[in-house]
Formats: structure tokens, sequence, C-alpha cells
């Protein structure tokens, strides 16, 4: 089972258009939901009136402002600082300010054009580029969040190095496109009950979240998880928020009400990954040995708190990537601008800060005269190293392997002795690079302590198995991968065991799904579960079969004596069992502890900042048109550490697909801010997603070293893939061409005015 | 007010009779009267493709189809058509076995984008097969697996 | 809303004529967006799908032009073997637009009235100097370059009740080359930076005449008439093409949006220009 390509068990639904997803589901008398949103993007409402002028029968209508919500106004999060609906101050143009719901679309639409939100302007801050000049001249900013990272002393190291290359790194806000927009029902249940369910993926933060607002608890209020067209970090929070506003409108009405947003609503107005701008300043010997880092790291984190605590945290823990640094400080602050709250994106900070020290160890490599991978197999951590929070590192690490495997896969040093050489039939260009980086699994430091992630396997009667936890299935096979683990540790057939639907009032509480924690921490769990059910299951067998025989297997769902001799299948055995007992299912429970080796201070960021780390390395082959400075990526090979594949197939899925994200992140997309404060390429249009024709055949070798506490070895894969393309491909067009564009995405127009640059300069 | 229109089309292989307002678009009629929900909206412009069906056996988006452009006898094809059709069914099993099904969004259409070259051009090279699905996003699986499974159906896999 | 789908051109035109105005329906790809979008729709909608003579393509004039119905899709175009050896630059801008679904929806006749500056069909069709034919119920049919069609920014010399029925394009004339490139944000549905074409004959390396038209880089497609006077009777050596890629790139307006910048407009502009001469002077 584990080790096995096992077909997805909700692909041929999905395939026949039997999957129903959040848009797809309708109740009787249900109403459509609408937002209602803030024209200006920093301001104080002066009024919201319902327009009477325009012939619309508001009797048809439900309509709600902040007034008419019964309990918390704030969404729960990490502060709860974010209205559900603005009362008196706009934070962001499209700020949620009422709610209309009617029984058709047709009518919700002119419900919504027909109030009118009165706005006194204030001044805004808008851009990355504002922000960041402000925290430079030491200008006043809103601080959302803070931390700083220190070992050893700096300044005396870097007064020791013999180069020290400073450089400015700066990323976009980058919209996770997931094809099925933010979704959400609200249905009111017997009882003075209600169940909240869409496309989300942590039913755990919706529910406290809008039992709060509701003035409930979770005996009155549950939710879960639909089937989902994509999520990659963007249905994190933000459902705690659309929920709460289709729960709100349900309230007031007595009806289900259910809430799509549209594309163009969702790119705007939605969380994004957070731009940044990342100084490093980097300090090494002429022979390539790495001596001091000093990085400054602002991330603009929108108007609200949200994530930024985590993602600023993550980001800043990343920054000195995948190296052994005897001295390094990172000072990291996200501050508040007014436009639309920024928030979890696949990678979580992580992306943003390996663009910026990949790139820059690139440029030390070149000043140092090392080829690149030279410079990388001299520096990387190895097992005892320290980070840069002090973790001693374990033999989990995978540096090497990934470094080698992805060296020897793409052929790097003879692509790197011929690229940079003109093509004399075109005029092109071709370069190779390379990005070698980690990505910590788990949630940060304590943070699986505080989840203390609680799962259940039930033995039902019927002889099916049942996996209760709240990690939601959005397409990374997450449903997949933990039936075939409970399947191997259980010896059946993966067709015995079901991942019950994520419910709140079913299922514990596994902690969210995200910070790739799904496979190795409630995969783990339910690893615990699964031989707790087998050791109970083999003794009840034993118990009743002549000569209590010692050791009796378990294996493809049939049980057997320790001579061979078949006792009988499974499913026979429970169904007797459980009769005879009188009970409908064995329940098995277990709870994620921390490994008590593990110490981290948050205050201080300082020590085990998780307790492993998955590896990657990404080499991205370029071909840059002379003429017109288009980038086309002809070849991208990426070597991932996994700790252990438990399926080959998802596992290499989500390399693939993370890598294509990250090359769009490279190449393409950006949304970037209208001077009104309104999101610019607010569409499918606008925003430039990767197509076929944009996408290269993707070579992924997947390593294994693995992590003891995981299933069968595995560690947390999910983000690791987004944080290798985007520098690899900024190196490989510095290997091309000899500039080094330092803002993503890398267009053709930036690479046309370095080139002009340069030419005007000599 | 819209008036109604009435029009009686061959959907998956079966003659329906669909009545809709003037303004309405076919992925409402396919989604709403006939409740072929396979056929999505991701974006409602034109640009994700999710909405892809074929009518007259050719690819278009439903998103930007007039339902009252669709005359009578047309003939549509959704995805959940596609079981009663051989390349239909090798095209789900391949997609299966690629691991080209994630979220699965992108799929039923982006299988009907896969039928549609098939049926034309069985021996496609890759090439080909990318630009026939180029006006299909996916934003989960990175394209490679999808672009395999079309290749491992028409037998032309490298 | 009203839906009206006339099978005849003459009925067209007098529901055309009407009040309230019809608004025209071809293949719906820029106008779906726009209403699903939220702007206002209009009262009544006049498809013109079932008009057969407006999607004929075919040889007139004893073979000198190619008169292309204006519902002739953009897949039309692509497969059209009469396009393709007598306007080969439209066959190729046409494959360029959106991807398969949208070539088999959008209409020649759509992608020039919805007047856009970064339509793709406009450079290949000035540069052949084409002509567009209009009509209306009561003043019959109307012949004129596309070039005074396009006026200025989204506007055009049509009157309300004018229907584009066709293009008109001179053939390639023997001896001659066209070429053609777009430069979009990505290969596939992407929208021009610019989208130039070029229609050229050459004799013992120099210039005998050229044509050439770009979009994406002013407010309205347009031929560079300046620089195409230049180049007539110039041998296409290193100094003429070098001067050609400055002059045309002087030669365009664009601007800085969000989808590329003034400054790598011209730049693209110009040389595109020095490439497709090259490429004439190699053949």
């Amino acid at each position: 089972m584990i080790g096995s390509n096992a077909t997805r068990s909700d692909s041929q639904d999905k395939m026949a258009g039997a999957t129903r997803y959040t848009a797809d589901v309708h109740y009787d008398g249900m109403l459509h939901g609408l937002t209602v949103r803030a024209p200006l993007a920093h301001g104080r409402i002066r009024a919201i009136r319902r327009r009477e002028d325009l012939g619309l029968d508001w009797s048809q209508v439900v309509f709600a402002t902040a007034d008419d919500i019964p309990g918390s106004q704030r969404v729960h999060m990490i502060q709860d600082d974010m209205p559900f609906l603005a009362r008196d101050e706009v934070l962001y143009q499209g700020e949620p300010v009422a709610l209309v719901a009617a029984p058709t679309l047709a009518l919700a639409e002119a419900a919504r054009r027909a109030v009118a939100v009165e706005m006194e302007p204030l001044e805004a801050l808008l851009t990355l580029e504002q922000m960041v000049q402000r925290h430079r001249q030491g200008q006043a900013l809103e601080e959302l969040s803070r931390w700083h990272i220190g070992r050893g002393d700096v300044a005396q190291a870097m007064e020791r190095a013999e180069i020290v290359l400073e450089a400015c790194y700066t990323t976009p806000h980058q919209e996770q496109a997931y094809l099925e927009t933010n979704a959400m029902i609200a249905v009111p249940e017997a009882n003075g009950c209600m169940r909240v369910e869409g496309s989300l993926q942590c039913p755990y933060y919706v529910a406290p979240a809008v039992a709060a607002m509701l003035g409930t608890d979770l005996d009155h209020l549950h939710v879960r998880s639909l089937p989902m067209g994509g999520a990659f970090g963007g249905k994190e929070d933000f459902p705690s928020m659309l929920g709460g506003h289709a729960a709100l409108l349900s309230h007031l009405s007595g009806r289900p009400v259910r809430m799509v947003l549209e594309r163009a609503e969702d790119v705007a107005y939605t969380t994004k990954r957070h731009p940044s701008w990342v100084r490093i300043r980097a300090g090494a010997m002429r022979d390539g040995t790495l001596c001091a880092v000093d990085i400054d790291i602002v991330f603009d984190g929108g108007a609200y708190v949200t994530m930024s605590p985590v993602v600023l945290s993550r980001g800043a823990i990343h920054a000195a990537g995948a190296y052994r640094w005897p001295a390094v400080q990172i000072d990291a602050v996200a501050y508040r601008s007014h436009t639309p709250p920024n928030g979890a994106f696949r990678g979580f900070g992580v992306p943003q800060t390996i663009f910026a020290v990949e790139s820059h160890i690139d440029a030390l490599a070149r000043a140092c005269g090392l080829p690149p991978h030279e410079m990388r197999r001299m520096n990387h951590l190895q097992p005892g190293d320290r980070t840069a929070t002090g973790q001693q590192l374990d033999q989990t690490v995978a540096a090497r392997q990934v470094l080698d495997t992805a060296v020897e896969l793409s052929g790097f040093e003879e692509r790197l002795r011929s690229a940079g050489t003109v093509r004399t039939d075109r005029r092109i260009r071709t370069g190779i690079g390379l990005a070698l980086y980690l990505h910590g699994a788990g949630f940060t430091g304590g943070g699986e302590a505080k989840i203390a992630a609680r799962v259940a396997l039930d033995l039902a009667r019927d002889g099916v198995v049942h996996i209760r936890v709240s990690s939601t299935e959005m397409g990374q096979g997450s449903h997949t991968v933990l039936a075939q683990i409970v399947a191997q540790e259980l010896g059946l057939p993966l067709d015995h065991v079901v991942v019950d639907t994520p419910d709140t009032a079913n299922v514990p509480n596994s902690g969210p799904t995200v910070a790739s924690r799904t496979t190795m921490i409630v995969g783990g769990e339910l690893v615990t579960c699964a031989r707790a059910a087998r050791q109970r299951l083999l003794q009840a067998v034993r118990s009743r079969v002549a000569g209590e025989p010692e050791e009796l297997t378990l294996q493809q769902g049939q049980i057997r004596s320790p001579g061979g001799q078949g006792l009988g299948s499974y499913t026979e055995w429970v169904r007797r069992i459980l009769s005879e007992e009188q009970t409908e299912r064995w329940v098995f429970e277990s709870q994620h502890q921390l490994s008590p080796h593990l110490h981290w201070d948050e205050a201080t960021h300082s020590g085990d900042a998780y307790a492993t780390y998955a590896w990657g390395c990404t080499v991205a082959e370029v071909e840059v048109d002379l003429d017109l400075f288009e980038v086309r990526v002809p070849h991208v090979w990426v070597a991932a550490d996994v700790g252990r594949a438990i399926n080959p197939t998802l596992a290499r899925g989500q390399v693939e697909g993370g890598t294509l994200q990250a090359l769009g992140y490279a190449l393409s997309e950006e949304v970037g801010v209208r001077s009104d404060g309104h999101l610019l390429r607010d569409r499918f249009q606008t925003y430039i997603l990767p197509t076929t024709l944009d996408s290269p055949p993707i070579e992924v070798a997947l390593v294994e070293v693995p992590y003891a506490r995981g299933p069968g070895g595995a560690k947390g894969l999910g983000e690791m893939p987004m944080n290798g393309a985007a520098p690899a491909v900024a190196n490989a067009i510095e290997h091309a061409l000899g500039v080094r564009i330092r803002d993503l995405p890398i267009t053709p127009e930036k690479i046309f005015a370095a080139i002009r640059d340069r030419e005007s300069s000599r | 007010m819209s008036h109604m229109l009435h029009r009686n089309w061959i959907v998956n292989g079966l003659s329906r009779p669909v009545a809709f307002a003037a303004d309405a678009r076919l992925i409402d009629v396919l989604r709403d009267a006939l409740s072929l929900i396979s056929v999505k909206e991701g974006c409602g412009e034109g640009e994700c493709g999710a909405c892809s069906v074929l009518l007259d056996s050719e690819p278009h988006l439903a998103c930007l189809v007039a339902a009252g452009q669709v005359d009578d006898g047309a003939t549509i094809l959704t995805a959940e058509g596609l079981e009663a059709h051989e390349l239909g069914r090798a095209l789900k099993q391949a997609f299966d076995e690629q691991g080209a099904v994630q979220c699965g969004y992108c799929s039923p259409a982006m299988l009907l984008g896969g039928f549609s070259l098939l049926s034309h051009n069985p021996r496609p090279t890759e090439h080909e097969v990318r630009e026939a699905l180029a006006g299909h996003l996916c934003r989960c699986t990175g394209y490679s697996t999808i672009i395999k499974a079309v290749q491992h159906v028409a037998g032309g896999e490298p | 809303m009203s839906f009206e789908a006339p099978a005849r051109l003459d009925q067209a035109l007098s529901l055309l004529a009407q009040s309230p105005r019809p608004t025209i329906l071809a293949g719906g790809t820029d106008l779906w967006p726009q209403w699903t979008g939220g702007a206002p729709r209009p009262e009544r909608l006049l498809s013109l799908h079932r008009i057969s003579e407006l999607r004929r393509l075919e040889l007139e004039d004893r073979d000198a032009t190619l008169r292309i119905g204006a519902t002739c899709t953009h897949r039309d175009l692509v497969r059209s073997e009469l396009v393709q050896r007598h306007c080969p630059s439209l066959s190729q801008a046409a494959a360029t637009i959106g991807a398969v679904q949208i070539q088999n929806r959008g209409t020649v006749g759509g992608n020039i009235i919805n007047g856009s500056p970064a339509a793709d069909l406009p450079p290949p069709l000035l540069a052949a100097d084409a002509e567009v034919e209009l009509a209306s119920a009561a003043r019959g049919v109307r012949r004129l370059p596309l070039e005074r069609l396009l006026v200025s920014y989204r506007t055009l010399d049509r009157a309300p009740d004018e229907l584009l029925v066709a293009v008109r394009v001179p053939v390639l004339p023997p001896g001659s080359r066209e070429l053609f490139r777009k430069v979009g944000t990505r290969r596939a549905q992407a929208i021009s930076k610019v989208v130039g074409a070029c229609r050229a004959t050459v004799s013992t390396g120099a210039i005998q005449s050229i044509a050439v038209a770009f979009g994406s880089i002013g407010p309205i497609s347009v031929r560079l008439r300046a620089v195409e006077t230049w180049l007539v009777g110039r041998t296409l050596d290193r100094e003429t093409v070098q001067e050609a890629e400055r002059r045309a790139a002087e030669a365009v307006t664009p601007i800085d949006d969000l989808r590329s910048s003034a400054p790598y407009r011209r730049h693209v502009t110009g040389r595109l220009l020095r490439m497709w001469l090259e490429a004439l002077a190699r053949a």
C-alpha cells in the first residue's frame, strides 16, 4: 500500500461530472447571497443606504450590516482584528460592509447595486514600494508583526569576509487561482442548529469563527467541507469570513443561503501571497565559504493581521536558506497597507525569502568564481549543523542528496559549459540555473503542540474502516494517501478504508490542512490508531480460536495462523466480534504530541523550528530571445526529498503542480495595485497563468531520506516545490545574459530595460 | 423581462427540449435546465476553459455562447456523455492511471478537449496535444500528467 | 431582452434600422464577458448566426480579391486554403487568437467591430490594403478601406444602422511575401502587447513595395506609411535595416499599461520590422 500508485477514489466521479462542488449544490428555498463592498481603500463610513429610487422590491431581499451580527463582530483568527462587516472604518477597497440575499441571483445582483456606501476618504498606503521607502527612512508605518532571529556576531564575521555583496529582491502579490472560486453555504437545521459547508481547507477554523459570530457553540453549529476545486492556501482563512457571511444571512432569513464569489471578485478581494522586499548583505571568503548574513525582510500584510505573523515567521526562519552560516541576523516585519489582507499560499513566506537567498548565493558564487553547484556543495547544511535558529539538524537532512540528484538528472555541468552560447539559427541564448531549498514540515515551533491534532479510526461492524480526521481533500490526494497508510498498517485492501467527510459534528480536530502536515502528522497519528486497532482485533480473534495461537497475521484482508492457515476474512471476523460485543464500531483515537526533544522559543525565534525538513533542488533551463527578450523554459528538473512517497504518482503530481505555479511566479504572475487601491490584474484575462504551451516538461526524481515519526518515513511535501523554480529561473537568465533581475516576475520588459541600462552605461 | 426561446438539442445522445430566456448562455441552460453540472463556470469570461463543451463536434466555451444561437438539432457533448464512447472511456481510464485528476475542476472539459483532438487527429504530436488543450487552464497538475494521458490513449506515448 | 436570428441579410438590416436598435451578436466572445462582468445588457439582441451568406469565403474580381464574410470564424481563416494562399498572414493571425474554443466562435467581423487597439486581425488586413463592406437598409452597400474605418480609440466610421458584412482582401501578388508576428503575454489565450504584419515585394535585394501595419501600439492599428515610403527602392543592407528599425520604433505611440511598457513596445515594433526585412533579404 505504501509506495503504491493507487488510483484516487474520487477521480471517476470528478471526471463524470457527478461530484458536487459548492456551486453545484442546491437546497429548497435557497437564497443567493452577495457582498456589498466599500468603494474606497481607506476611510470612514458615513452611511450605508438602501436606495428606494431604483424600483427594487426590498421585501424580497435579506439585508445585513454589522448591526445585525448577534455575537462577535470580528473573525476569530490569530488576532481577532478583522470585522465580518466594516462598521466605522474601512481599511481596503472592497472590504465587506453589507450583505444581501435574494431568491434569484439576478435580484441579489440588483440589490447589491442598489446599496450606496458613502465614505469620507482617509490617506491610504497602497504599495510595497511606498512601504519600503518609509521603512528604509524610518518613517511611521503600522506594524502587524515582527520577528528577529540572530546567531553569532554578524558584524565581526562580516569583517573577516573577503567578499561582501548586498542586494534587494522584491516579489509581488501572487493569486492562488484555484479553478473553483471561494464558495460557502449556510443551512438552518432542526432545533436552532446550523450547518455551514463549502470550499474550505479547515473546518475547525471556520466553526469557532462562525459560532462566535452567531453567539452560539459547536454543539449548535457544525462545519463540513465539500469537494474542492483547488485551494493552495487561498481557502485557509478566507472561508471563516465568507462562512460567517452566509451564516448571518441564513440566521436572519431562516433559509439556506449560498455565496459563490465571481472570479473578478475572488481575485480582487480574497487573500494573496504577501508581496515582499528582502535586503540581503552576505559575506564569504574568496574560496566560497560563507561567513555571515544580515537579512532585512518587509512583507506587505494588507489591511488586517490574518496570517501575517506566521507567514512572516516561516519566511524569516527560511531566509538564510539551505546553508551553514557562522553568523546570522534576520529582521522581519509585516506592515499594514490599505489593500485586501494577504494570507496563505503554498510556501507561506518561503518562496519570497528563498527567491532572495538563492539568487544571492548564486551572485556570491559568481563573485567567488565558483560554479553554482560547487558553491552549494561547499556550504549546504549537513546532519549535525545548526540552522539560523540554532536548531541542530539530524539525519533527515537531504541537501546533498537532492543537489547531487538534480545535478546529475539535468546534466547540469555539461549544460553549464555549453549553455550561454548563442544558437546561430535563431538569436537565442540559453542558460542553466539551479536552486537548493528546504521547507519545514508541520507547524512552526510549538504549533503542533498547540494544535495537539486528534484523529479517530473506526472499525465498523460492516467491515468498513472509517478515518475520521479534519483534513480536507482539495485535490492534493490527502484522502487517498491517508487511506493507503491505514490500509497498509491494518493489512487490508484499499477499498475497505474510507475517509469520512470532514464535518466538525463527526470528526475530531486534527488541525488545519496546511503547512505540509497532513501526511506526516495526521497520517502518523493514524498509524498509531491503526496499530492499536490491529492489535485489539487480532487479540479478539486469538481468544476465539482454538489453541489461542500467538502470532496471527492480517494481510490483504485475510487473517492467518502462524502456519499460514486461513482463519477467515477481516470482514467476517469484525462482523462476528462486534455483534457479540453488541457494538456498531470500535473507536481508536490518538493525539499528537510534539517530540519532547524539540524546544522552541517563540519570542527569540530560536531553537527547533520544525520536527523535520523536506529538501529540494530545482534546475531550470531557459532560452532567451535576444530580439524580443521572451523567456522560454524548455526543461525543468526537480529532485524532491519526500522522506517516503506513500503514493509516488500523487507525490510527483504535487511536485509538478507546485513547480509550474512557481514558474508562473517567476515569469508572468503579478496582480499589482491600482492608484485607487483596487488590485490591478483582477481577472484571468489579465492575471497571466501558464497554459499548456507555456509549461515545460518537468522531470521529477523523488528522493527518500526518511523521517522516523512520519508514516513509512514520510515528510511533508505539498509546499516545498513552490520554493525553487523562481530563483532557478532567475539564475538561469543571469547565466544566459549576464543580467540579474531581482524583481519578480521576470518579464521581457524588465530584461529589455536591464540590458538597455547595461548597454547605455558602457 | 426576457421572452422565452425554445429549442430541441441532442445532448449526450438524447433529444432534449429546452426553454430559456433570451439572455441565457449555453452554460446556464446546460447546468440549470439539464443539470449537467460537469460544465463548470471557472471565470465567466472565456479564459479558463472549464465550461468547454463539444457543440456539433467542435469545442466551444459555453459561457460565451448565447443559448439562442444553438439551433434545433445541434449536438452537444458534455463529460457526462463520454462514458458512452469508447474513446471517452479510454481517456478517463488514462487520466485515472496517470494521476491527471487532482481537484477535478478542469477535468471534465479537459477530457472533452482530448476527445475532440483524438477524434480528429488520432496520432497527435506532443505539441499538437498542448495546442489542443491550450484553452484549458489547470492549476493543480502542471499539465504533464494530462498530456501523458492523452498521448497514452493515442498510442504515441514517448 | 429579446433575441432575433433572421436567416437573411436584408431581414437583419431592417431590424438594425428599428428602434430601439438591437445589438449585433456574432460570436459573442467579446460581448459575453462584458455582460457577465456587469455591463448593462441590451434590450434586443440580433444574432447573425443563421445568415449563411455572411459566412461565405470566396475569390472575386477575377481572383484579385478574397472576399471574407463577416461571420467567418477565426477557425475558418486558419483552415481555409484560400486564405492560406492569398493572405497567409491573416491565417497565421487567426491562429494566435485565444485557443481552439475561441477560434471556433470568434469572427473576423467581431474582431474588427469590437474596435480594440489590440485586435489581431487588423494588422494583416491593413498590410493587404483590405476594404470593408458595410450595409444598411437605408443606403445599401458602402465600401471603404479598413484604414478609414478605424478612426480613433474604439471609434469606427460605422453608422449605427450599418452592419459589417464582409472584408475584401487584395490577394497576395506573385513574388510577394507576408510576415506576421504577435507578441503576447503568454503563448495562448493572450492579448497582444504588439501585433504586426508586413506584405512586401523584394527584387534583387531591394524593396519594390512594402506595407507594414501594427496594433497594440497606439489607439488604433496603423500602417507605418512614412517608414514604407522611406523603404521603397532601398537595398536591404545592414544600414537600411537598422534605420528602418529606428524609424518604426519612433513612428508608433504605445503606452504603459497592465500588459507591457511603452519602451518595450517601441523596441518590439522596430525589431519586428528589422527581423522581417532580414528575412526578406535572405529569401
